[in-house]
Order: C-alpha cells, then structure tokens, then sequence
C-alpha cells in the first residue's frame, strides 16, 4: 500500500503538520471527524446550538494542545476532549434551572437541519417519532453510562475506543454499557417502543 | 482490567441466570475466556431458559435501535479559520506573541536580579572605584543629604544599596584632599544629574554604575514584557 492511499499515515502527516502550527492540515482532521465529534454532543446534550459550540470549541482546544496529543487514536483524542467540554457544559446547565436536555427529542423531526443518513452504522435511520423516545430515554441516564452507550451503540466504537475515548477500564465500559442498555430497555418497553415482551422480568 | 465487581459476573445466583453486563458483552462479541464461563455451557443455557433469551433480546433490541438513531450534519463547517478575526493580530500570531513575550520578561527579570545582586555584593565597585573615589571624598556629614538627593532620581534602587557608596573609613581616609570643595561639588553633581542627564561634565556619568543602571533597566524590561505577556494572553484566551 502506497503512503498516499493510508489514512491513517494521512492523518499521522496531518498531525505532524498540525503540531508545527498549520492550520490546513490540521482543518484536514476536523473535515475528517467533524460529523461524530457533532453528533456524540448532540447526543449528549440533546441540544443542536450547545452541540454545535462545544464540538467548535472541541477543535479550538485540540488545535491548542496538539503537542500534548501523544499519539494513538486521534479519533479517541478528539472525542474525549468533546465529552469532557459536554460535561463541562452540562455542569454549567445544571446551576441555571431550564433543562434543555431533551430539546432534541422536540427538534428531532429536522428542524435541526439535513439529517445524514448516511452516516453511521446502520443507514436505515428511525422514524422521527421513535428518535424522539430515543433521545428521550438518553436524556434519563446518569452521564457517564449515557456517554458510553452513545459512542458504542450510536457512533458504534470498539470497546477499546471507548476505553481510550472515556478514560476508563475495558470492564467499566462492558459493566456501563450493560446497566446503560438495561435502563434504556426497560424506558422504552414502558413506552411501548421495543418489540412485544421484551423486558427483564422482575 | 479492573477487579471483578458482582455484576460482571456470568451467572446470577440465585436462581442461576446470565448476568445483564455477561449478556450485554455477548452480544457485541466481546466475551473472553477470563470471563469465567466457557461460551458453550453459557449458549446451552441460553437455548432453555426462556427468562435469559428474552434479557438478551431486549439488549439487542435497544442496541438495533440506538445504531439506527439519525446522524444529524454538523450545521457549518468547525475548520479553523472559522475563529473570529481577534485571534490574528497582524503577522504575530497571538499565541505565540504570549510566548515571547512571556519568556523575554523572565529573560528580563533574571537579568534584575543577577545585576542586581552583583551590585549589591559589590561586584562593581572595582569598575566604579577610580572617579567614584572623587565623589566619596564627601564629609560624612554631607554624605547623608548627597544619598537622599541621588536615590529619587535613581529609582528603585534600595536607599541601604546606594549608603555603600560612601563607607565612613574611605570618606574619612580622603577627607585631608580638601574635602569642602569636593563635598559641595558632589551635590552639584547629583542636582545637575536629576536636573538634565544630558550635562557634559564627564566625571558626573561614573555616579552611575554600570550594574545599577542595567538592574534599572532591566527591572523596567521585565514589567514592561511581564504585562505585554498578561494582556496577550487574556486577548488569547477570550
């Protein structure tokens, strides 16, 4: 395989430039990740303006610190700097007292824009309804489990790109992506979303 | 991988059924020998009981689900020229104007306080000694006033630093070369100096020395750098 034709030598090259300060490469790996570093704050904030602020402010601060980034997945690096500035987001949020954590699931019918569908690891996209139950029952989990269940499910990430991204143990995110996927099944099979029958029995 | 917590256990006991993080782990395929239980008494399992079928299939249902949730485009492109415009100021970058600048005050108070220090121990009286001797020829009585006189019109220089120039046994060794004329020409000195630095009296530029002046400077240096690296650096950061 030539150099050219491997992206990630292509994105080793992009760092490297990016670390010497130019801009060019480094907006190469915006373009390249700019679609999941979106959607994973938008999911976790359940809000397309808050979205849309913290992944701008995700690559502001990833173009600041490039020369600390010390090699492995860009993608995990990225994405860790995007939930930590969620997080940070979300703290704020809850000092004021509107919660706007599930405006999503009010916008998801498109008023959030051009949904892409073809993006993700299944292209057949739910119907707005069911989205919007979805984005409900996200908003209910505690962060943490909330996070992993949107890298590993929605954005489909390895367990150990989760790890990286997350910061935490293999076993933590098996243990929190089960207790995660629990709450999520028992939220909507109240709600009539899962197919007949489908819940724990207690 | 972390010690084993309760859940992460295969079983749940009792009665004795797969636990939900063993189930969960199954389904995407991540189950490992360490995890207690070999797949095969797990799937023999999971075909007779009816209770661990179903807390699989909700699992998986909910993972079909969330993998199909939408993938919204970003409403504008986050590339980076999409900063505001402040962030540019001319051709110096202002990230790195905060590191030069921030780097030439530390340059700057090192150079206070090296010079400042060689003065104080002295280092430069050797240098000064030859025409500074004219000027220690003052009476002790006048030295006092010629002190006061010079150290506003020095600056930051400390009052005890600038005594050193007039040690009473040097003052009182010279006092037989006349020391009246010379003590009045020594506050002339120093009033024409504050008055106008500009005065050709050669003899007059020695009352400054070398190390004090380049301590004064660079003290001067450093706070000027020291609040270009502040003021940089907040127009950076906002």
């Amino acid at each position: 395989m030539s150099p050219a034709a491997d992206p990630s030598a292509a994105e080793d090259r992009a760092v490297e430039a990016a670390r010497g300060g130019d801009v060019a490469a480094f907006n190469q790996l915006v373009q390249q990740y700019q679609g999941i570093v979106y959607n994973v704050a938008l999911r976790t904030l359940g809000n397309g303006e808050d979205a849309a602020d913290v992944a701008q402010d995700t690559f502001i601060s990833a173009f600041r610190a490039i020369r600390e980034f010390r090699g492995g997945s860009v993608k995990a690096w990225l994405l860790r700097i995007t939930v930590n500035a969620s997080y940070d987001l979300l703290r704020r949020r809850k000092r004021r007292p509107a919660s706007s954590l599930d405006a999503l699931a009010e916008a998801e019918d498109g008023e959030l824009g051009v949904v892409d569908r073809t993006r993700g690891p299944d292209a057949a996209a739910l119907g707005a309804e069911t989205a919007r139950v979805i984005q409900q029952a996200l908003a209910t989990l505690p962060d943490e489990q909330r996070t992993l269940v949107v890298l590993c499910d929605v954005q489909g990430l390895s367990y150990e790109e989760a790890a990286a991204t997350a910061q935490v143990a293999l076993g933590t995110v098996k243990s929190r992506l089960s207790r995660a996927r629990a709450r999520l099944r028992d939220y909507l099979a109240e709600r009539g979303e899962l197919p007949g029958g489908l819940r724990r029995p207690s | 991988m972390g010690p084993p917590v309760p859940e992460s256990r295969t079983w749940v006991n009792p009665p004795k059924h797969l636990s939900t993080e063993w189930l969960s782990a199954y389904l995407d395929g991540v189950i490992s020998p360490q995890e207690g239980d070999v797949p095969p008494a797990a799937e023999a399992h999971l075909q007779n009981c009816p209770r661990c079928a179903d807390d699989l299939a909700g699992l998986d249902a909910v993972r079909t689900l969330l993998r199909r949730l939408p993938q919204h485009a970003p409403p504008r492109s986050f590339a980076l020229q999409d900063i505001p415009e402040p962030r540019q100021v001319g051709i110096f970058r202002l990230p790195r104007m905060v590191a030069w600048t921030r780097a030439a005050s530390a340059v700057a108070a090192a150079v206070f306080v090296l010079c400042l220090s060689l003065d104080l121990l002295g280092v430069g009286d050797d240098v000064a000694a030859p025409s500074a001797v004219q000027n220690r020829i003052a009476a002790p009585t006048v030295a006092p006033a010629s002190v006061k006189a010079a150290a506003p019109a020095v600056a930051p220089g400390p009052q005890a630093a600038t005594a050193v120039i007039f040690p009473p046994s040097v003052a009182a060794g010279d006092r037989d070369r006349g020391g009246l004329e010379s003590a009045g020409s020594a506050e002339t000195k120093i009033g024409t100096l504050s008055a106008t630095p500009a005065n050709p009296v050669a003899d007059v530029i020695p009352t400054y020395r070398p190390l004090r002046l380049a301590s004064i400077v660079a003290g001067i240096l450093a706070l000027l750098f020291l609040s270009a690296a502040l003021f940089s650096g907040r127009r950076a950061a906002t």
